[in-house]
């Protein structure tokens, strides 16, 4: 039944191409030379003075010789839309609608670079319109031609949905899987490199188009292949790659610093993961486990500036003192309101987590109040303290560091427990009391006990991750944990996918780490989290790393769709 | 007992612009059973928009403080300019995912809140700003009891556009049309009813009258913030759900007993706590009586 289905597909492709050549002429030859005007576009005066621009965030970004900047960016774009285009032209055998689409995805990265870069400058920085020069406009002019042409290119051709790459040898396997994550390693340290807030949007724009070209024409789930394939292998050089990042940083510990707080991030949302994602109950309050696994590291763990202090050994709290008081409160909460609706829940959690927002502010005698705790020292372990780092064949390990290699390992439990949970018979019910709860009900399942089990379960991770922020912040305030944060948190699990542990990991490094790039514009970080929560509902609501039966859920169209109406029609006709 | 007829009276107030908000919230969830988490930002745009009307005024046409014409005029604009909010929020965030799983329009409603939140601060004003008292400013004492005039307008204006909306519900084709979609949408657009007309009409009513709250709101407090939104908006729901989510009559006796207490537990047991005293209140009444005080219906 695969021939047929192959020859079906051959054939039909060859009948599209037949048609398309007739039509398609202009926009085949517009395609390339779209991306051609764009390089042209980054090699004219993106601005007309420098001086004009100096001192400003993005100064880094308009200088009129040479590359670097934004406009390296642009080029990179506009030479792949130019590469791309050209192959549709020599090779007609590639113009299916699944490159058409990705052709698509480059022609609006080449456009959005130079568009946003404009918008920014203009709506920021005070720049006039008449001091930006013609690059960006030539560059957005290549853009849009490729975006359009494109478009045009797009032949309703059926193309088999990709499929991981097969086995060819297994040194191949190891070469994709070694290139691969040490090309995301580069990247993320490209990123971490960019200073200047303009030059890493641009860096953004390209990264995330290139990805997405990537992901259309069946890339990312071809690397899928190599991966499934050789997992400890690619987990282990993950871990590898991971503890050597610190090393790369020559003694500037910011950027650990603030790898080390998105870890954090990682950790709560990997936490709220479990309830929003696998249980499908919306928590709005759940910064508030974060709060308290805070608060109790912090009146654990010998601050200096605090009003109840008895110390207990820091791994006994990371581990089970502020977990099992998180996951207490979980249940205390979870217990009178899990028989409620969905939606009554998710405004009881908002007040839960304002509760208890307020009652740490007004509680002075155990939390001083709105001061917070402070001067929170770094803990020890036995009689080495994790603040203070130690050099190892040459190579400093700072504080910082230690705090991240820890988090790695709670994160890497975390998994393990999550992977393990979902493939349990606790996970399986948690999904299906997210699909349907009156049927799991009807199936035995005792959906109260299960819900609450998430509620604890995600409670449990926040407050790990709550204790170790204690400790990293050196304090805790109530300023810390308000309602934005819970929205921030599970916009990371919405971004990166619900349900899916390496999306929402995915998910919560981007929205942790824009807004410390971004910071120039950090005043509309939360305007834009909240077009971004929209958009994303309305444009993918799976998330950028789908968990695979919410994205079956979600979109039943595109490629995967046609290939099962395919396979419908050959089962009927063979039938 | 005058300190505490006092109370009574600040309650009232309090309660009555929480009404006008969580008669949107109990409309809109009793037709297409969303929580419409943005309702309270449409309150806080309704106090926005008074005050941008006002100072336009007060600049054009010498409008000054206590001068009805100004007040007529601010609340007529807020309860005017609100709906196109609440339109767009229904046509442009929670139309298109009417099919999807619940939990979608849910978090487009926290989006959308965010959003309008943060579009106030960034274009607007992040600060406090002060909200000229539109009313005039009278005020008499019944047995030691201070009432002030503008008192009994907000309870005047919260229960009269409440009987309004009563009888439109009860007597008027579109108001038939609205209680037809709520308790059954598939079959009331078989008997011909535009539902996603009546929908947007229910957007339209609920964020008008949240707009008017936000004026009264801004004359009672005198101070405005784009933050505003978010508590009031949360006191609101738990009205609707303490009376009956759906229920309108529920929805303003919850707003009335949602305000009283607020005010008596911030009066005897420290302001500080006000606001954990209403979200108290909201799960205790969700763990003994879900359904409300007068149980969840729709219509009047």
């Amino acid at each position: 039944m695969a021939a047929t289905t192959g020859g079906r597909v051959a054939r039909a492709r060859r009948e599209a191409l037949a048609r398309l050549s007739a039509r398609a002429h202009l926009p085949l030859v517009a395609a390339p030379l779209g991306g051609l005007v764009g390089i042209v576009g980054c090699y004219l005066y993106w601005t007309v003075s420098t001086v004009l621009v100096e001192g400003l965030p993005m100064s880094g970004g308009l200088v009129n010789y040479g590359f670097g900047g934004v406009r390296l960016w642009a080029l990179l774009l506009a030479a792949a839309s130019a590469a791309a285009g050209a192959a549709l032209v020599a090779r007609p055998e590639w113009r299916t609608a699944r490159n058409g689409r990705a052709l698509v995805r480059l022609g609006l990265g080449l456009g959005a670079v130079p568009l946003l870069w404009v918008l920014t400058l203009l709506a920021f920085l005070d720049v006039k319109l008449d001091r930006i020069g013609p690059g960006p406009w030539v560059t957005l002019a290549g853009g849009l031609v490729v975006w359009l042409a494109a478009r045009r290119l797009l032949a309703e051709t059926p193309a088999a949905p990709p499929r991981p790459w097969p086995r060819r040898s297994l040194l191949l396997d190891v070469v994709v899987v070694v290139a691969a994550e040490l090309i995301g390693f580069v990247v993320y340290l490209i990123g971490i490199a960019i200073d200047d807030a303009g030059e890493f949007l641009g860096f953004f724009i390209a990264l995330t188009t290139v990805t997405a070209t990537l992901a259309t024409v069946g890339f990312t789930t071809g690397l899928g292949g190599p991966f499934r394939r050789l997992r400890p292998f690619a987990l282990a050089l993950l871990a590898v790659v991971l503890v050597l990042f610190p090393l790369t940083q020559s003694g500037n510990t910011f950027w650990i610093q603030v790898t080390a707080q998105a870890g954090l991030f990682v950790m709560a949302a990997l936490g709220l993961n479990i309830v929003v994602g696998s249980a499908g109950l919306l928590d709005l309050g759940y910064v508030a486990f974060f709060g308290i696994g805070a608060y109790v590291a912090a009146l654990t763990g010998n601050a200096l500036l605090t009003n109840l202090n008895f110390h207990v050994p820091f791994l006994l709290v990371l581990l089970v003192v502020a977990p099992l008081t998180t996951a207490f409160f979980g249940v205390l909460l979870g217990a009178p309101t899990l028989r409620l609706r969905g939606d009554y829940l998710a405004i009881v959690t908002l007040g839960f987590g304002e509760i208890v927002r307020i009652t740490l502010n007004n509680i002075d005698p155990i939390t001083r109040g709105p001061n917070g705790i402070s001067s929170i020292p770094d803990p020890a372990i036995g009689s080495f303290s994790m603040g203070e780092g130690f050099t190892l064949a040459g190579f400093e390990i700072s504080g910082n560091a230690i705090y991240l290699y820890l988090e790695l390992l709670v994160i890497a439990l975390t998994l393990a427990v999550v992977y393990r949970l979902n493939q349990s018979r606790i996970g399986r019910a948690w999904v299906a009391v997210r699909e349907d709860e009156v049927a799991a009900a009807a199936m035995g399942i005792n959906t109260t006990y299960i819900k609450l089990l998430a509620f604890a379960a995600g409670a449990f991770f926040a407050g790990m991750a709550g204790s170790i922020y204690a400790h990293l912040l050196t304090q805790v305030s109530p300023d810390s944990f308000t309602f934005q944060y819970s929205v921030l948190i599970l916009a990371m699990v919405v971004l990166g996918g619900l349900g899916n542990p390496p999306g929402v990991v995915l998910g919560a490094i981007i929205l942790y780490f824009l807004p410390e790039k971004l910071r120039a514009f950090s005043d509309i970080r939360f305007l834009v989290f909240g077009f971004a929560l929209i958009l994303i509902m309305r444009f993918r609501p799976e998330g950028l790393l789908p968990e695979a039966r919410h994205r079956r859920e979600l979109h039943a169209s595109g490629d995967e769709a046609v290939a099962e109406t395919q396979q419908l029609y050959d089962v009927q006709r063979s039938g | 007992m005058a300190e505490f007829v006092q109370q009574l009276a600040n309650g009232v107030t309090k309660g009555s612009y929480y009404a006008l908000i969580a008669l949107g919230y109990t409309m809109v969830y009793g037709i297409i059973q969303l929580i419409n988490f943005a309702h309270g930002e449409v309150y806080m745009l309704g106090a926005f928009i008074g005050l941008w009307t006002f100072n336009f005024g007060a600049a054009h046409f010498g409008w000054s403080s206590g001068s009805l014409v100004a007040l007529v005029v601010v609340m007529l604009v807020a309860a005017l300019l609100t709906p196109v909010v609440g339109v767009s929020l229904e046509r442009f965030a929670y139309r298109p995912l009417r099919g999807a799983p619940r939990l979608a329009p849910l978090i487009t409603a926290l989006g959308a809140s965010f959003a309008l939140q943060q579009l106030v601060a960034v274009f607007y004003s992040r600060g406090q700003l002060q909200f000229p008292s539109l009313f005039p400013d009278t005020q008499f004492t019944i047995a030691g009891t201070t009432i002030k005039l503008l008192w009994v307008f907000m309870v005047a204006v919260a229960l009269g556009l409440t009987l309004a909306l009563t009888t439109f519900i009860r007597t008027t084709r579109p108001g038939k049309a609205m209680r037809a979609t709520a308790e059954d949408p598939d079959t009331a657009r078989l008997m011909g009813v535009n539902v996603d007309q009546i929908i947007a009409l229910t957007f339209v009513i609920g964020s008008a009258l949240a707009g008017i709250g936000g004026v009264l709101a801004g004359m009672y407090l005198h101070q405005i913030n784009f933050f505003m939104g978010f508590i009031a908006g949360l006191k609101a729901f738990t009205a609707a759900v303490l009376g009956g989510i759906g229920n309108i009559a529920g929805a303003v006796l919850g707003a009335y007993l949602i305000g009283i207490l607020e005010t008596f537990g911030a009066a005897y047991l420290g302001g500080q706590w006000q606001d954990v005293f209403a979200f108290g209140v909201l799960i205790l009444v969700l763990v003994f009586r879900p359904t409300g005080l007068l149980g969840e219906r729709v219509g009047a």
